[in-house]
């Protein structure tokens, strides 16, 4: 089509229109159906505050009709409305408010019992404005961080002279608007103020200017969010100057609500902007003097003004039609507005223009406490002449520029509400059902929002919050304690999801240098905290096997791994750990525990004692991050002069476990490696085929094994040296799953899998791995404690005869049906050729030998520790 | 239909008097079913129910209105299955549509250690009678087409712990059922009345309260402040071991409604569900300080879209309605304080962190019951205070942490 795809109609676009604009230009009045009676609802505020014209652009639901450019081949279509908005069969809904009394949902489709869940599914159906479109994925959009000195909020006059003034004082400014400068402003004395500062900011080269581009929030900071076409823009500024100006204040009056009722300066936009006529015969309704300035906007567009209800006082000398004084009191028609009623005569017309008292636009404003904020121009005080706001403007980019106080914000200012009519266009709230809801025990304006859902809508308040709080006080004159008023939320201005993430990365996924080889040899990956590890390499059987007759090659680079020397390096570990660590001569390793304050293991790994007061640490994968700044706040703590190093990322490991591991290794290196030179739990300093490594004899699959620790570039390097060597033996690389089995066959726990966020040393059966005869360790406070009571549960090791199929993890221990513990591990062992696993049991239960049910099937609690060579043989080879 | 085309009267306000048998702290859901179950159960209807704000203005009215009893400990399970059961017939009761909402409570498990925890949940959940399983893949795409279920994500699902009995309701209905139920037995509901102040004669044992509006002779005084608890207990002198951690939701625009199905993803930290009204309602765990301010902040938006739009990923260009944060009273073991106190006739009814919406109901019958007999009922002694010093924990961390 040439133009918009109106519901299939082809609408054509000017330059510089609005989808609004085209559509009333060609003739469209009804923009919506109300969410609730299905009332037509036409374009009111045409300045995106209130819920009149939002329609579905492109599939996009909930667009404002009246702040969205019209694009040629745009597909809009109207909401809330079957079979069309003109004719909607819902309409009838709106004969029906008898049945629909305020709180209506609260009140119906309580008995009989099963009526709701009938009635439940009916209102769904209903509710919603438009359809999500099943097909959108969130497209990839930018951030861009900005960072002025001074960041000024709207490009009206004390905006731009706001900007100018800050500017002049020294600061980078920068200067958002939601629209473009005067777009919403009709030719006049204002429209020639702002043409005149907008070419004055463009000149200065310390003010970076974005338009079109709405704020959404304010925060802490300060951060102010602002979206501009597809790009997200996270402004952090040193102070900011809200000049986001003022709005006509919605009045209310009865139908208040018809298409052809509309704020005097979205009237004067239509004429004055877009070049459209609002309507042929318009009265307009002026509480203050710049909406009489609208009425030359509205004939120069074509509109016969018959008559002004101006409010007493104001000066009308210059108007040449017939002024009444008073108020608006009726709309009538049906689909439209035929006439109004003021001061107790009806005028025939097809517009009323509300000329309202201007009310600030304080959104942002009442987000902005205790934030660097200076206020300006309307959104300041209402009803600023030109002079005024731009002097404002100007002392509020000074004093911007000069450092601000935080702000405070003040009290809502109170207003007054008509008799009738609807408070709420979003919700269909009328006077009436505010006035029922506060007889009924609804006083304050936060209980009324709950229970009619005023404010609640997509305007989020913007028209209605006054009214509402008007209303409550009318009508309660003593409501007293309770704060009258609804708080503010962000956003402000609509953001889409996929704007809110805008360059956003969400999942960090490490990986060791292997990582490609890994999958080009087949590896498929699995998460492990942050790491993604290698789960297996296609046959954990295979792997295992390797593992426990030939030899096997494991990645294992993701340990956590960290340097720790300095002076106080013994002593602290000393405290740090609940084993020893001052006695371990150089080369010699130990196993650790580590602990909380409340005695809890919170992680596991190795020390490695390399002489003159320094160590080598490893922890677990998951545990190199948290335990960084945990022992660094140790440190500081104790006041201990001592340096953690974090070498996680700039080391690689590698783990060559099986019997034959040592010929292989031998192999590659001329350091002597036997039993005598290089023995179980110590560690040397090795060349393994030309690559200086750290090698550890450690024992955690329960075979002979070096794990190599060694500069994370000479990963791949190693590696392939490694598997060449190995092909006599068939090495096979093994990843985790092979390696829980194999642990779990020596009876290891793997923390957070076996434990939880209560387990001690203790009840895991590793009081070995604790001194409590030490000064003092992390945790010894609570362990000595905790020794004074039983323990309820208990990890225990556990077997079942072969031929039974191994329960899953997560499976639950039972005794005569009741639940007595449940599994953490469980694998089928090959070796042993029957399951085996740990599991936490009730102490009642959890003596040695004990029968208990595991997932269903008979098991028995193993009276050692390790299913597998349990005297250590194998891994002391 | 009872009083559906007519006003009804809720509640009126009433005179404040010296003196009250009972005075209730907190005009929560709790608090207010503490007062509703007093008057019904026991006849005491002598009773003040204080709330500085208006009724609801804590977490009652900002929580995510989940309600389940898939837990992980039996004491939990327990607890929460009986909540369940009073909330079933709630709505009848107090002739107040609750709109209780069964639409079903997915536990998403990303990764082998979630559904490792997941099955045991699931298991033991079974064990005790509530109606909740580990599924697969494949039942999960059946009952819930919405869901993204591809493996080309950082985090595919691998099973879900599904819980059919899982709901939402209103969360104001609750308060204002509670209160209406309250009021016309008697009940006295004083809003904009704070507490400021626990009174104690020589003896130690509480007298009453001072307030904003002086001082109150009571009973029995009941604290059911949730997110104020530290506060409160402070005035009485009563040590917990509760941090007050920020939690904060958001709703989009209401679209028609399409998501039938409540989702958590423990390893997103993200849950999404849609409301009868078509807002998307998606929330995230705590954020990880403490403070008493209640600015909501930009950083938990980014992650919490981030991640439900990994699983819903169609609600792109949905829009942001409105962002909010409340308080939440954490406990270390993710399961409440209740009863005694060591300060004779102060009771506790505190630890909701992220979890005490859907405890109200069982809240206000056992305190109820702790208030007019002065002992502990058995449901609750699990929940004593004293626990942390005896290390008798009732660890619930892997069952509330994010699914709340
Ligand atoms: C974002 C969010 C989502 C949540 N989602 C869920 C969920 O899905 N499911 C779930 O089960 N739980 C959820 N929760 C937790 C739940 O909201 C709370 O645990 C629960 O509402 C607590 O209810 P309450 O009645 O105990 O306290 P509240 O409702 O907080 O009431 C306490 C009242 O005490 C008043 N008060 C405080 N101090 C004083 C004083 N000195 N004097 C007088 N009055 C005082 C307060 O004003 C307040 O009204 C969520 C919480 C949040 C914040």
């Amino acid at each position: 089509m040439a133009g918009i795809d109106f519901e299939g109609t082809d609408v054509p676009v000017q330059q510089g229109d609005t989808i609004a604009a085209a559509l009333y230009r060609s003739g469209t009045r009804i923009f919506s159906r109300s969410f609730k009676y299905h009332r037509p609802r036409g374009l009111y505020c045409v300045s995106g505050d209130c819920p009149n014209c939002l329609v579905t652009v492109d599939g996009e639901v909930n667009v404002r009709a009246c702040e969205c450019a019209a694009r040629a081949g745009q597909k809009v279509t109207r909401q809330n409305a079957w079979p069309s908005a003109d004719r909607d069969a819902l309409a009838v809904i709106d004969k029906l408010h008898w049945a629909l009394p305020v709180g209506f949902y609260y009140k119906a489709g309580i008995k009989p019992k099963f009526a709701w869940p009938m009635v439940e599914p009916m209102i769904r159906k209903m509710a919603g404005l438009g359809f999500v479109d099943h097909h959108d994925a969130p497209r990839h959009l930018e951030r861009v961080n900005w960072h002025p000195d001074v960041l000024v909020v709207g490009a009206g006059v004390a905006g731009l002279e706001a900007a100018l003034a800050a500017a002049g004082a020294g600061s980078t400014v920068m200067l958002i608007d939601e629209t473009t400068p005067g777009a919403r402003v009709a030719s006049g004395p204002t429209r020639a103020a702002i043409d005149r500062l907008t070419a004055a900011v463009a000149a200065v080269p310390a003010i970076t200017t974005s338009w079109n581009t709405p704020a959404t929030g304010l925060f802490e900071g300060p951060l102010l969010i602002a979206v501009s076409g597809d790009e997200t823009f996270h402004i952090h500024p040193q102070a900011i100057v809200l000049a986001c100006g003022g709005r006509e204040i919605h009045r209310v009056f009865t139908d208040n609500d018809l298409p052809g009722v509309m704020l005097a300066r979205g009237a004067a936009r239509l004429a004055g902007v877009h070049g459209v006529r609002p309507g042929a015969r318009a009265v307009v309704w002026a509480e203050q003097p710049e909406a009489l300035e609208h009425i030359a906007a509205l004939t120069a567009a074509g509109v016969e003004v018959v008559a002004v209800v101006a409010a007493e006082g104001l000066d009308t000398s210059a108007v040449t039609c017939e002024v009444i004084r008073g108020e608006v009191t009726a709309a009538k028609g049906r689909k439209r507005v035929s006439a109004i009623v003021a001061a107790g005569r009806t005028i025939a017309c097809d517009l009323l223009a509300v000329g309202s008292e201007i009310q600030p636009n304080e959104h942002l404003v009442r987000l902005a406490y205790d934030l660097p904020v200076v206020v300006a121009g309307d959104a300041a005080g209402h009803g600023l002449t030109l002079d005024d706001a731009m002097a404002s403007g100007r002392a509020a980019g000074e004093r911007a520029a000069a450092g601000p106080e935080l702000y405070a914000v003040s009290p809502a200012t109170p207003r007054t509400c008509g008799a009738n009519g609807y408070v709420c266009l979003c919700e269909d709230v009328s006077v009436k059902d505010l006035e029922v809801a506060i007889d009924e025990g609804f006083e304050s304006a936060e209980l009324l929002k709950r229970y009619t859902t005023v404010t609640m809508g997509p305007c989020q308040g913007r028209v209605c919050a006054d009214q509402l709080r008007a209303v409550a006080a009318r009508k309660n004159p003593d409501l007293h304690r309770v704060a009258n008023a609804t708080t503010l939320r962000p956003p402000v201005r609509p953001i889409t999801l996929e704007q809110a993430i805008a360059g956003a990365p969400h999942h960090m996924e490490r990986h060791t240098a292997l990582t490609a080889k890994h999958l080009s040899i087949g590896g498929t990956m699995m998460w492990a905290g942050p790491w993604k590890r290698v789960e297996a390499y296609g046959d954990v059987q295979a792997e295992y096997r390797a593992v426990r007759e030939r030899v096997g090659l494991i990645d294992v680079g993701t340990l956590g791994k960290f340097l720790v020397a300095g002076p106080d390096a013994t002593e602290f570990l000393e405290r740090i750990y609940p084993m020893r660590v001052a006695d371990l001569e150089a080369g010699r390793l130990r196993y650790g525990l580590l602990l909380e304050e409340g005695g809890v293991i919170i992680d596991d790994g190795t020390v490695c004692a390399l002489g003159d007061g320094r160590y080598y640490l490893t922890v677990t994968t998951t545990g190199a991050e948290r335990l960084e700044s945990w022992m660094g706040d140790w440190a500081e703590a104790w006041g201990h002069d001592v340096y953690v190093v974090n070498q996680t990322a700039s080391l690689g490991a590698l783990n060559v476990a099986g019997p034959q591991a040592r010929a292989l290794l031998q192999k590659l290196s001329d350091d002597p490696l036997d039993r005598e030179s290089f023995p179980y739990i110590r560690h040397r300093q090795i060349t393994v085929a030309g690559v200086e490594c750290l090698a550890m004899r450690l024992g955690f699959v329960g075979e002979l094994a070096y794990e190599l620790h060694f500069p994370a570039s000479q990963s791949a390097k190693l590696w392939d040296a490694i598997i060449a060597a190995g092909a006599e033996w068939d090495i096979r690389p093994f990843g985790l799953m092979a390696q829980r089995l194999l642990r779990l066959e020596k009876g290891h726990i793997i923390i957070a899998q076996d434990t939880d966020f209560e387990t001690t040393p203790w009840k895991v059966g590793m009081q070995w791995a604790v001194k409590l005869d030490k000064d003092d360790f992390v945790g010894k406070a609570a362990l000595e404690r905790h020794l004074k009571r039983d323990d309820r549960e208990l990890l225990v090791p556990w077997t079942m005869g072969a031929g039974t199929a191994c329960p899953p993890e997560g499976a639950t221990v039972t005794m005569n049906g009741n639940l007595a513990g449940r599994v953490t591990s469980a694998w089928h062992s090959p070796t042993l050729g029957h399951p085996i696993g740990l599991a936490w049991v009730k102490r009642a239960y959890a003596a040695a030998g004990s029968s208990i049910t595991v997932g269903g099937s008979p098991a028995t609690v193993f009276s050692g520790h390790a299913f597998y060579d349990p005297e250590g043989e194998k891994l002391r080879a | 239909m009872s009083g559906l085309f007519r006003g009804r009267t809720w509640w009126k306000r009433s005179e404040l008097k010296k003196s009250y048998d009972v005075v209730i702290i907190g005009g929560g859901g709790h608090g207010m079913g503490t007062a509703y179950y007093l008057a019904k159960n026991f006849g005491i209807t002598n009773v003040a129910v204080l709330e500085k704000n208006y009724i609801g203005a804590g977490g009652t009215g900002r929580n995510t209105t989940i309600i389940r009893s898939n837990y992980r400990t039996p004491e939990g399970i327990r607890f929460y299955e009986r909540s369940m059961e009073l909330f079933r017939g709630l709505s009848q009761e107090l002739d107040i549509n609750m709109m209780l909402s069964k639409l079903g409570h997915f536990t998403l498990a990303h990764t082998d250690s979630s559904v490792r925890v997941q099955r045991e949940r699931g298991e033991t959940n079974r064990l005790l009678g509530v109606d909740s399983k580990l599924i697969g893949r494949e039942e999960i795409a059946d009952l819930c087409p919405e869901l993204n279920m591809s493996m080309d994500v950082a985090y595919p699902i691998q099973a879900a712990l599904y819980h059919p009995p899982g709901s939402v309701l209103r969360h104001d209905a609750v308060v204002w059922g509670y209160a209406t139920g309250a009021y016309h037995k008697g009940v006295h509901i004083h809003q904009g009345v704070e507490v400021t102040g626990i009174r104690k004669d020589a003896s130690g044992k509480c007298i009453g309260v001072d307030t904003s509006e002086g001082p109150i002779d009571a009973g029995v005084v009941v604290s059911a402040v949730a997110g104020w608890t530290t506060q409160v207990c402070d005035m009485a002198g009563v040590r917990t071991p509760i941090t007050n951690h920020p939690l904060q939701a958001f709703v989009t625009e209401p679209v028609k409604p399409m998501l039938h199905k409540i989702l958590v993803s423990a390893n997103l930290h993200v849950y999404v569900s849609q409301t009868d009204r078509g807002e998307f309602l998606i929330g995230s765990e705590i954020e990880p300080y403490t403070t008493y301010n209640l600015r909501s902040t930009f950083s938990f938006v980014q992650h919490s879209v981030a991640n439900a739009l990994d699983l819903v990923p169609q609600l792109a260009r949905l829009k942001m309605m409105r962002q909010w944060t409340g308080y939440c009273d954490m406990t270390p073991d993710y399961s409440p304080i209740m009863g005694e106190t060591g300060v004779e006739n102060f009771y506790l009814d505190a630890g909701w962190g992220t979890w005490g919406f859907k405890a109200t109901a069982v809240c206000g019958e056992t305190m109820a019951q702790m208030a007019a007999t002065g002992k502990t009922p058995e449901l609750i002694a699990p929940f004593r205070l004293s626990r942390f010093a005896d290390e008798q924990m009732v660890p619930e961390k892997a069952a509330a942490s994010v699914s709340h």
